[in-house]
């Protein structure tokens, strides 16, 4: 096991399809089934039913195909924890409809923040200056003073909650705000 | 861009203590923030820290536990194994041959002797054969309740066996030969004719007798008229139990048969076939085919099968029909040799199902005459 630690989880995916041998799998389970367990409780809301869907995401494993390519192993069962919630979310409600919407399907794209060296160009810092007051201060504070949600919290006199929301409401504002300049 | 890391990080199990150590405020404030940046760049750790925000570390990691051995269980016996779909492979061929080797011996031809006289239910056969009348019908002639009369009935379709059923009144012909089967419709008869009024069936008892009569002599057969009359009045009389139709056509189907029960000899195997293409000469009187007489004239010109003792001329059989339009009581009225007789009542026997004439009530006795060609 130890040996297989040291293996990128798409050296062990490639592993398991080829190789078919199911002690990959064991690894894999270790390294993800708290972050499909987290993501299926954020949207499943009970522990029981987070934990039938956690369960369930990772037994599809062994119904995907082999011939699937997968580049990002990590990227991908996001995908599909989160995608096999909301189709859960969608049987248990009885919603009828389409709402592709819901359903990601990639979350390749970094933001400018979440650059290792963000530099404060121009144009970001334009951006910035028309943000809401609390998402400026909050992005501010994370990013360039280099403050936990609880620091911020605690200095705002807000609930951390509400500054994780105001960090990502800023960023998505941004993220707009320099689009629109290109 | 700068790449996730994990793409390069072989330790990711290492992930999960990190995040159970900052869930547990264990981590200090430049590891919380070094922890807090990465998700912010990672949806799946941020997504993952939002669920289990508020959640008991302890109870985390004892849910992480429970779920980790289940996996581990299924991930060394899963359903989808290859053994288990072998498993279930073969479980399904079994099934498979099981109900093929039922169906094959619920529809192969039976040839045997109906002397223990079990009835198959016909049912199903007869509403088959509604559309495909040339087919072989399941309707096993009759046999002695005394056993003394047994006759064996070549039957080249599903056959109905009947069940050994005695009445009062079977038992006072006995032992003239009775087709046990038309008890059993008797039976299936029971539910209507119970509630049938008396001064009903007493007027159709008449009627039937009547056509017994004119039947009889269609037939030539020399009906006493006596007994003919001495039973239809026992029935008449029977006005506490309301007289069941078919029984009383069974009855009196045994004194028409009776003069020819030395007709109905025991049949030898068919061993030898031919098609004939003779036109037999069909005279009903009060029953047609309910595929047309075109159709049971091909059948019977088509399905004549052909012995050596055979010769040409004309059979003549008496017959009624059960609630499903099966020919039964088959008694030969007009012999003209053994293996005529029989061929002349397999050929009725599976020619489909039959239905009376508009207007005829009851289940009164019909003739029909078959030409035999040599």
């Amino acid at each position: 096991m130890e040996l297989l630690d040291r293996f990128s989880d798409e050296a062990l995916w490639q592993g398991f399809v080829t190789e078919k041998d199911r002690k990959v799998l064991a690894v894999l389970y270790d390294r993800y089934l708290a972050l499909v367990y987290g993501v299926c409780l954020k949207y499943m809301g009970d522990k029981e039913e987070a934990k039938d869907a956690t369960m369930e995401v990772f037994e599809k494993l062994y119904e995907t195909s082999p011939s699937q390519k997968i580049e990002k192993f990590r990227s991908w069962l996001f995908v599909v924890a989160k995608n096999h919630c909301l189709m859960k979310l969608r049987s248990k409600k009885g919603i009828q409809e389409k709402s592709a919407h819901l359903f990601m399907e990639s979350t390749e794209v970094v933001h400018p923040l979440d650059e290792e060296e963000t530099d404060l160009t121009p144009q970001l810092q334009q951006c910035l200056e028309q943000l809401k007051t609390e998402q400026k201060g909050c992005v501010e504070m994370f990013y360039f003073n280099k403050k936990t949600y609880e620091e911020i919290a605690l200095k705002k006199s807000i609930d951390v909650k509400q500054v994780k929301s105001h960090i990502q409401n800023g960023k998505r504002n941004l993220k707009l705000c320099i689009e629109s300049k290109r | 861009m700068s790449k996730p890391k994990n793409d390069i990080d072989p330790s990711k199990s290492q992930e999960e203590k990190d995040l159970l150590r900052y869930l547990n405020e264990e981590m200090s404030s430049k590891e919380k923030y070094t922890f807090e940046r990465k998700a912010e760049n990672d949806p799946f750790l941020y997504e993952a820290m939002e669920g289990l925000q508020d959640m008991d570390v302890k109870l985390l990691a004892k849910d992480l536990a429970d779920m980790k051995k289940k996996l581990t269980k299924s991930e060394s016996a899963p359903f989808y194994s290859f053994s288990n779909v072998w498993k279930i492979a073969a479980v399904v061929t079994l099934l498979l041959v099981a109900g093929f080797s039922a169906w094959r011996l619920t529809n192969s031809p039976i040839e045997e002797e109906v002397a223990s006289s079990e009835t198959v239910p016909t049912d199903s056969s007869l509403v088959a054969d509604d559309l495909t009348p040339a087919l072989p019908i399941a309707n096993e002639q009759t046999d002695s309740l005394t056993e003394a009369d047994e006759k064996d009935v070549i039957s080249g379709g599903p056959v109905t066996q009947s069940q050994p059923a005695t009445t009062d009144q079977t038992a006072e012909v006995a032992p003239q030969p009775v087709a046990a089967n038309q008890l059993t419709e008797t039976t299936e008869n029971e539910a209507d004719n119970a509630t049938t009024p008396i001064a009903i069936a007493d007027d159709i008892a008449a009627d039937e007798l009547v056509t017994q009569r004119e039947q009889a002599a269609g037939a030539g057969v020399a009906l006493r008229e006596a007994e003919l009359e001495e039973v239809a009045t026992e029935s008449l009389a029977q006005e506490v139990s309301v007289p069941k139709l078919s029984e009383f056509n069974a009855i009196t189907s045994l004194d028409v048969s009776s003069t020819e029960d030395k007709a109905k000899k025991e049949a030898s195997p068919v061993a030898k076939s031919a098609a004939r293409s003779a036109s037999p000469t069909i005279n009903t009187q009060l029953a047609a085919p309910v595929s047309g007489m075109d159709v049971f004239r091909k059948f019977v010109s088509d399905s004549q099968q052909k012995t050596a003792d055979m010769v040409a001329g004309e059979v003549q059989l008496t017959f009624s029909l059960t609630s499903q339009g099966a020919p039964q009581n088959i008694t030969v009225s007009k012999s003209l040799c053994e293996s005529c007789d029989q061929e002349a009542i397999r050929l009725l026997q599976n020619s489909g199902p039959w239905k009376y004439n508009d207007g005829i009530t009851g289940t009164p006795l019909s003739t029909i005459t078959i030409q035999i060609s040599n």
